[in-house]
């Protein structure tokens, strides 16, 4: 048809735009040198702006588009918009315990002093956070680190996972937890899951003894399954309870031999009704 | 006669743009007539449905809309569009009539919406090399408020010797209303500048459901199409193609079938598109009737055209 549009066709000199994709990511941010004296240099930068670098991976994530192609292979863009993606869940993933270290930062170097009398003042009014909410993050933050440091997963490490072992922290202190931790994710055959480190926690004997502990995790981990090729999928519901009975019951008799227990009368009460369900129990199986 | 440019522009997505305007290239390309659709849309939907290897899914190499705007800021002597334009003009797929030619869009166009240069005119400007070569020109415009590329687009449309339109494809749902209004706020905000003599073609009533449930609140909102007015442009209803829904559906929606100009909801019209094939190649009754309909429209803007 058209003789114009073949006339100089190939002969304008013109040449494809050299710009990449309008939704590629960015460049790295660049974070400044640290202050003389710094002690941590480490990711100790500060960015320009409140929100500038989440304002940056939000402009970096593509918009949802429609598939490209029906190939099984991923063309150059696909996988660059994949990279992306997968860049944002990391932050998503990784950004509790950052924040965690962020909200020490404000509160122990006093960042907040020019606007807010407290570091509670501050949370709530910047953050609409509450103080456990700000003090839970804190707690995590340093815990995740030194998970992270002895997780065989890498840096797999959940804020899941943290939260479920934070009660071992604050009653033995961070190297219980990290133990607690280790001696689940180190043997053999286990897939560490939040639902696992919680019924491990629930075994934790009260009074700390690492080398008790160790044992009576890893009796715990034959015990259900969950060593040699086990994984928590393989528990039933049954276990999972009798588990968490088991350690109660054992926990309280602790206290009692201890003489920290309640009233007499309340105890006495309480082994009555407990011996009449156990009976019903056994009656159920004949 | 210079050709029929038609730009069909909604602020609002999804109300039927690339369908009218790959509709009404597959029609007029059916009769013979030289067809260039541009693709000012940075998702491409129009040039990938027109079988065009677009650098996301075929030719990484081929030439787009994007290099025809682009400028380097190093340039000191910039390319004409007029000599570049040749290069951008690329033949349907082989499925269209050998008479359509898309100037197409790419993924990396939206990097134009915030180009510093002043490329607004450029296509417009390339378009005098060429627009001799086409009855019909049109536009398949992003959904947008203005911005460069929209501005690029209604700019070309008008044309050199004036009397571009634009065509507002509206769903008869608050969405293609909403879409109508703003449409017709940058079609003023065009003349009061870039392009004074852009006229408003045609509200095209699109994707209209025969869904019987829905059929109330489409003929309340086609109601308002008619009765609502713009203080410049005039009576919506003056603009709207075609004569109201009847007040009350018959339950076969036999009557609806005498409203001309309408453009139905059919699933015919989304799997031409998913096999990239014009919708003058479907089979089938519905196709048939959605093929009756875009010729209707373009009849009707022919007409309007020669009687200017």
């Amino acid at each position: 048809m058209s003789s114009l549009i073949k006339q100089g066709r190939g002969r304008s000199g013109l040449s494809k735009a050299p710009e990449g994709d309008p939704a590629a990511p960015p460049p790295e941010i660049a974070l400044p040198e640290p202050r003389p004296g710094e002690a941590s240099p480490g990711a100790g930068g500060v960015l320009a702006a409140p929100g500038e670098a989440v304002e940056r991976l939000r402009e970096a994530v593509p918009r949802p588009y429609e598939p490209v192609s029906d190939g099984d292979l991923l063309g150059a863009q696909e996988r660059r918009d994949l990279t992306t993606c997968e860049a944002a869940l990391e932050h998503l993933r990784l950004a509790f315990w950052v924040a965690g270290r962020a909200l020490q930062v404000i509160r122990d170097a006093r960042l907040y002093r020019e606007a807010h009398a407290t570091f509670e003042d501050y949370c709530l009014d910047r953050w609409s956070m509450s103080r456990p909410q700000a003090y839970r993050l804190i707690s995590e933050w340093s815990l995740a680190e030194r998970l992270l440091a002895v997780s065989p997963m890498g840096d797999k490490v959940s804020e899941r996972h943290v939260r479920e072992l934070l009660p071992v922290a604050t009653v033995h202190g961070d190297d219980a937890a990290e133990l607690v931790y280790a001696t689940v994710a180190q043997a053999d055959g286990v897939r560490v899951t939040a639902e696992l480190l919680r019924d491990v926690v629930a075994i934790v004997p009260t009074q700390w003894d690492p080398a008790a502990a160790v044992l009576i995790i890893r009796e715990f981990l034959d015990r259900d399954g969950q060593g040699d090729g086990g994984s928590v999928g393989r528990r039933s519901p049954f276990q999972t309870q009798t588990t968490r009975v088991r350690t109660g019951l054992a926990d309280l008799a602790t206290r009692l031999r201890k003489g920290k227990g309640g009233d007499p009368e309340q105890v006495r009460a309480f082994v009555a009704d407990a011996r009449r369900l156990l009976d019903q129990i056994e009656q159920s199986m004949s | 006669m210079g050709a029929l440019r038609l730009a069909e522009y909604s602020e609002k997505g999804g109300v039927g743009k690339t369908s009218v305007t790959n509709g009404l290239a597959a029609v007029a390309g059916d009769r013979g007539m030289r067809v260039l659709v541009i693709d000012l849309d940075s998702r491409a939907t129009a040039s990938k449905e027109l079988g065009v290897p677009i650098p996301e899914i075929g030719d990484p190499e081929i030439f787009t809309l994007n290099d025809l705007l682009y400028v380097n800021p190093g340039d000191d002597d910039p390319l004409d569009p007029t000599d570049a334009i040749a290069d951008t003009i690329h033949p349907a797929g082989e499925s269209w009539p050998s008479t359509v030619r898309v100037l197409p869009g790419e993924r990396k166009l939206a990097n134009r919406e915030a180009d510093s240069g002043p490329i607004e005119m450029r296509l417009r400007q390339g378009l005098r090399a060429v627009a001799g070569e086409f009855d019909v020109i049109l536009f398949d415009l992003p959904p947008r408020p203005s911005g460069k590329l929209v501005t690029a687009g209604l700019a070309a449309a008008e044309g050199e010797d004036g009397g571009g339109g634009v065509l507002i494809p509206a769903t008869l749902t608050t969405d293609g209303l909403d879409g109508v209004t703003q449409a017709l706020r940058t079609v003023k905000q065009m003349r009061q500048g870039y392009s004074p003599t852009l006229s408003v073609a045609g509200i095209v009533r699109s994707i209209v459901p025969r869904d019987r449930e829905l059929r109330a609140i489409h003929r309340e909102f086609d109601r308002q199409l008619f009765e609502r007015v713009d203080p410049k442009l005039g009576p919506w209803g003056e603009m709207v193609l075609g004569e109201p829904l009847p007040a009350v559906a018959s339950s076969s929606g036999e009557a609806d079938a005498d409203v001309r100009y309408l453009v139905r909801q059919y699933a015919i019209r989304e799997e031409a598109r998913f096999a990239q094939v014009p919708i003058t190649s479907a089979p089938g009754r519905e196709a048939k009737r959605l093929v009756a309909t875009y010729g209707e429209i373009l009849d009707l803007l022919l007409k309007r055209k020669e009687n200017r």
